[in-house]
């Protein structure tokens, strides 16, 4: 299945294998899970949440910026 | 993945407790560990006049509206923000409207105290002459904030360091071979007491820096996330990133690390405390040194 990775100005698109996690998806993409806030589809998840095809992740980078 | 306490989709999985908590009851989670830490440590005293110092960041903001919050019920205490104009263009301006707008919404008096004014050198204009800009701005935000917060009658100088940060400075000062500077650490770091020093606290002290954003976004506070121009890369960022590494193939590693350290430091205390008396006044100045000149008036003759 394919998912939308918002980072910064960057979208990344990503073939994940069905029930995977945010934190999988995360991993596929090369952003370290302690480094942003995530939200699926507008709203706040754990990256602990499943994801299904289609659905769009937007991670906010939280790590301080000097 | 459900929330621990209630039927609502979980906005976080804390993995070092082992629990999952939807948004209403990971606010009064943080909350309450915020509130420990203030108690724990003793941090504020009934009639305190409290100063945040407010740069319109992640941490600060939240830090300002949970202290709000909290102070609210205290009859005899007070609050208000300094937020420090360095004098950078094209960054401090965005953050210094977001500090303006987030205090006017919270009914919290604000003061923006500026490099320029006090020092009379923006930190553009040091940037010009200096390598090393991180050292002079962090030792003359650090003077300003006291001295400022000191003349508008604050008890507590309260920051929004949280664990990350925390940690960061342990393994730099660690690598650095820096052991005194260790002793600077913890939730209430003054190791001089003196009527020129206003005492430093940090609430968020315990609390993940993640932890501290996810308050932030759920209370829906306007944050500054642009990077410092002269930020580049430290030793901090290196350190920063190890323990995000870490973290996330061993988890937890950040909290042990963290009360590891919590159970060292009395004794650093004691081996590094020094004595104590060696406090002077800057020749020039006026400000607490334990040299006969600050290291302000140091870094500012070096110009």
């Amino acid at each position: 299945m394919e998912i939308k990775v918002k980072e910064e100005d960057v979208t990344h698109k990503v073939q994940i294998a069905k029930d995977s996690k945010v934190k999988d998806v995360l991993s596929k993409v090369g952003i370290n899970k302690e480094t942003v806030l995530v939200e699926k589809n507008g709203q706040v998840v754990s990256e602990e949440e499943k994801v299904k095809d289609g659905d769009v992740i937007n991670t906010i980078l939280v790590v301080s910026m000097g | 993945m459900k929330c621990w306490k209630c039927d609502k989709k979980a906005v976080i999985y804390r993995k070092y407790e082992g629990k999952a908590w939807c948004g209403k009851h990971f606010k009064q989670q943080f909350e309450a560990r915020a509130k420990e830490t203030i108690r724990k440590e003793e941090l504020l005293d009934p009639d305190d006049k409290v100063c945040i110092a407010l740069s319109g960041g992640m941490d600060s903001s939240a830090l300002l509206y949970f202290m709000n919050k909290l102070l609210k019920d205290w009859r005899d205490a007070e609050i208000f923000a300094i937020t420090v104009d360095e004098g950078i263009e094209n960054y401090r301006s965005e953050s210094l409207e977001i500090a303006e707008d987030l205090c006017e919404k919270l009914d919290v008096e604000h003061h923006v105290a500026s490099f320029k004014d006090t020092f009379g050198w923006k930190q553009d204009e040091i940037m010009e002459k200096k390598e090393n800009p991180c050292t002079y701005c962090g030792v003359l935000r650090r003077r300003l904030l006291n001295k400022r917060s000191r003349e508008l009658g604050a008890t507590k100088l309260v920051t929004g360091h949280n664990m990350d940060d925390e940690l960061q400075s342990i393994f730099m000062n660690y690598l650095k071979g820096n052991m005194k500077r260790m002793i600077r650490l913890g939730a209430k770091p003054a190791v001089v007491q003196n009527e020129k020093l206003v005492p430093r606290i940090k609430p968020f002290r315990n609390l993940p820096e993640k932890e501290v954003a996810l308050y932030s976004k759920l209370n829906g506070l306007k944050i500054h996330l642009k990077k410092c121009p002269y930020a580049g890369d430290s030793l901090r960022f290196d350190v920063r990133d190890f323990l995000n590494k870490v973290e996330v193939k061993h988890a937890s590693t950040k909290y042990t690390a963290l009360r590891a350290f919590d159970k060292l430091l009395p004794a650093l205390k004691e081996k590094f405390s020094g004595d104590k008396s060696e406090v002077n006044e800057c020749k020039r100045c006026g400000e607490i040194t334990s040299r006969e000149i600050c290291k302000v008036c140091e870094l500012l003759e070096n110009l």
